[in-house]
């Protein structure tokens, strides 16, 4: 295929041939001179695709985020693939105003919220059997797992701004001294019953459902206090393991 | 006879007016490497641009998603091209540390290993020691009274960049890396004189201690309490962090040290959410090209840039093409900048990447409604926009039926559509039964559930389950244009990239 720059090259050869029949060899070196400053290869920059719309800035966290008690909770996350059974997991997680610590099988997360901007949020991941630390940004957590700020962690998963589309029913319960609400839910909706404490930005239970089946979380304790030692950072708990971004973990084979 | 490039017309003249018979040397590249007569037009300054993990595949999608696929990018355009084969001393597939090693010094190494020759192993596990630091040529230049930059999207003290400036026998020590590029530290690189000019990226984490939250509220990564923002200042460094400070560097700021983020800079897709503001890498470019140029006085030696899109190289191992696509648009943003910038009579620009990836252009994708050069008779709903999936690179393949001249969406065996864009590996891995990527609600990026292959969220579907894409052991192409740029020819190793820059700046 002939290029723009294999026609321009064969002009130029043509050129200098017919020039050459007419020059005296003095003139050849000034005629390389010119040539050489018109013949500099001309860069276009190419028109392009329209950009697509920016990733939305993380949610607005409710006042009440900043008086949440300390507490230690007892969680349980039940997936039901449509077709399979149902898988359950165990979680303790350790909440106060700027920091949320869940503990699962093998791993550990800890979330940290922004000291500058309070709707953003940044994380750890421990990985035992690995003995990592793997680092996750902002901008990892919402393109990696979905979590778009604070108010996302501060809520245990639950997107606050979600409570919107609900209406706030008449029906409470009660875990271990604490009050949740029962929202109903649209039919059709993502997001099913949820019950929640206005107060302690506590959600009780909720449940999800997509196209490959559901997932409910549930607390089934309530403490007030916490183990402040899973509070550290996570380098100073574990000194001795290796520490990643997040992809750089995901370089690492 | 051949000659390359617009130099080489006029050349190829000279010898024909001459009547000799003398023949420009082409041969192996193997034999230019040795050959220490090269008469080429000599380039004051050099610009490399490193495309991470932009093989030949990423290219080619990136020019169908930006410009279209008879478009052309402005690394197309550049008139010189060679093949480069990537492979470590002790790998067929390399990561990045032996490979900008070895474009950096002309000398291959071992996976994980930066600045050292093929003797040095990771971590050095035989402990026989490390050998002798190869002489990169940032260095080089840097003996040479030359100024020199490192710009990334990745950390500054990432493989890449690093291998311009560091020596380590493991690329993931960068709390160390860091250290030898501040000239007050017992570990500083010397070679370096009085720093490098330019430090440009992302990686604060490893400049800040981990007691100590920055100035986007992210807590650094230091064990040893040191805090390298202040040892750089106190080094004469100008330290900036957003786009403010961006903004006001001038070619009296250096020598600079941005860092724009406590990780990697974001993705150029997700740059606008980013907290404290950040440069694109085509800001960096053009700010890096004016602080160098302008400290560099006419007449006096020029200077050497790198800059790297590190981050094509982390979408793909996530398995989500698009920002893959708009990372490497933006490397090409970059270039454009550069060379319209600078004068390409005297400068010296190359591109290239340091491997390849697991990444596919699969099936006989038919082109958009409107870029076909004929009229279809019918088509299946969606092919009409498939113009807007990125010029069709990132939809279903539309196959047509040449007796009827219907469009429709091209299944597989079990009669249910793909994507053009594919990985052999990753996290994309669908199992084992496959489902119409329009209704597939495999969840993406930010475990969104994409509404097709074109959502930015997409994981394009993997054949093998892992939970990071891989690189691919490919050869990767070299594009250059001016001084030395005719040096870029033929099938060559990734080291030759050393020879060409070393070569067209006279440096011996
Ligand atoms: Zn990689």
């Amino acid at each position: 295929m002939e290029t723009w720059y294999v026609r321009q090259r064969r002009i130029d050869v043509a050129v200098l041939f017919a020039a050459l029949s007419l020059m005296p060899a003095e003139g050849i070196a000034s005629a390389q001179s010119a040539r050489e400053a018109t013949n500099t290869p001309v860069i276009t920059l190419p028109t392009r695709r329209a950009s697509d719309t920016p990733p939305t800035p993380p949610p607005e966290v409710p006042a009440a985020a900043d008086r949440v008690l300390a507490v230690t909770v007892s969680a349980t996350v039940r997936r039901t693939p449509l077709n399979g059974p149902t898988q359950r997991e165990g979680r303790t997680i350790t909440r106060t105003f700027d920091r949320v610590h869940i503990a699962e099988k093998g791993h550990e997360w800890l979330f940290e919220r922004n000291i500058r901007d309070h709707r953003r949020v940044s994380g750890s991941l421990i990985h035992h059997d690995a003995r990592a630390i793997i680092a996750y940004e902002e901008s990892d957590l919402r393109i990696m797992l979905g979590i778009r700020g604070w108010a996302d962690v501060v809520a245990l998963g639950f997107e606050i701004d979600t409570l919107r589309n609900h209406t706030r029913a008449e029906e409470t319960r009660m875990i271990d001294g604490t009050r949740f609400q029962r929202y109903s839910t649209r039919q059709g909706s993502w997001m099913r019953d949820v019950w929640w404490n206005d107060e302690q930005l506590l959600v009780g239970e909720f449940t999800t459902a997509d196209a490959t089946g559901t997932s409910r979380f549930s607390i089934t304790r309530i403490r007030d206090g916490i183990d402040a030692t899973v509070l550290q950072p996570a380098d100073s708990r574990f000194p001795t393991y290796r520490a990643f971004t997040l992809a750089d973990w995901l370089e690492h084979r | 006879m051949r000659v390359r490039g617009w130099k080489g017309a006029i050349l190829t003249a000279v010898l024909i007016a001459s009547g000799g018979a003398a023949t420009v040397a082409r041969g192996g590249f193997g034999d230019r490497d040795q050959d220490a007569r090269y008469t080429g037009r000599r380039a004051r300054n050099v610009i490399f641009f490193i495309g991470d993990g932009m093989g030949v595949s990423t290219v080619t999608a990136a020019r169908v998603f930006s410009v279209g696929v008879d478009g052309q990018l402005v690394m197309d355009q550049f008139p010189h091209t060679a093949l480069s084969r990537t492979y470590a001393s002790d790998s067929i597939t390399p990561d990045s540390a032996p490979t900008m090693s070895a474009m950096m010094t002309g000398v291959n190494t071992n996976q994980s290993v930066i600045g050292f020759g093929e003797s040095t192993e990771a971590n050095d596990f035989n402990n026989d020691g490390d050998g002798d630091a190869q002489w990169t040529l940032l260095e080089l230049a840097k003996r040479r009274g030359m100024r020199v930059g490192a710009v990334s999207t990745a950390t500054i003290t990432h493989a890449t960049p690093a291998a311009t400036y560091a020596h380590i026998n493991q690329r993931n020590n960068e709390n160390d890396i860091a250290l030898q590029a501040l000239p007050t530290d017992g570990t500083f690189n010397n070679r370096l004189g009085r720093g490098v000019d330019i430090l440009m990226g992302g990686g604060r984490r490893f400049f800040v201690p981990n007691s100590v939250m920055d100035e986007e509220g992210v807590r650094g990564a230091r064990t040893d309490s040191r805090d390298l923002r202040s040892e750089f200042q106190g080094a004469g460094y100008r330290y900036v962090w957003n786009t403010a400070g961006f903004s006001s560097l001038t070619p009296a700021s250096l020598p600079v040290l941005g860092l724009f983020e406590s990780s990697h800079m974001e993705y150029e897709f997700d740059r606008p959410t980013d907290l404290g503001g950040e440069p694109s890498l085509k800001d960096m470019t053009v700010k890096a090209i004016q602080l160098l140029e302008g400290a560099s006085r006419r007449g006096s030696e020029g200077y050497f840039l790198h800059v790297e899109a590190g981050r094509i190289d982390h979408a793909h191992h996530a398995g989500n093409a698009y920002r893959a696509m708009t990372d490497t648009q933006e490397l090409d943003e970059a270039i454009g900048a550069a060379a319209q910038m600078v004068d390409l009579r005297d400068t010296l620009i190359i591109v290239s990447a340091d491997h390849s990836h697991v990444f596919n252009i699969a099936g006989y994708p038919l082109r958009p409604l409107q870029e076909l050069p004929y009229a279809v008779r019918s088509h299946e709903p969606g092919y009409e926009n498939a113009a807007a999936a990125g010029h069709g690179i990132l939809d279903l393949v539309w196959d047509i039926d040449q007796s009827t001249g219907h469009v429709f969406a091209a299944p597989d065996r079990n009669g249910v559509p793909y994507t053009v864009l594919g990985y052999h590996n990753g996290p994309g891995y669908r199992a084992a039964s496959r489902v119409d990527p329009r209704t597939d609600v495999f969840r993406g990026f930010g475990g969104v559930v994409p509404t097709g292959p074109s959502h930015p969220a997409y994981f394009q579907e993997a054949a093998v389950p892992l939970g990071s894409e891989t690189h691919a052991g490919e050869d990767v192409t070299i594009y250059a244009i001016g001084p030395g740029a005719d040096l870029v020819d033929g099938t060559v190793k990734n080291t030759h990239i050393f020879q060409v820059m070393k070569r067209a700046l006279g440096i011996h």
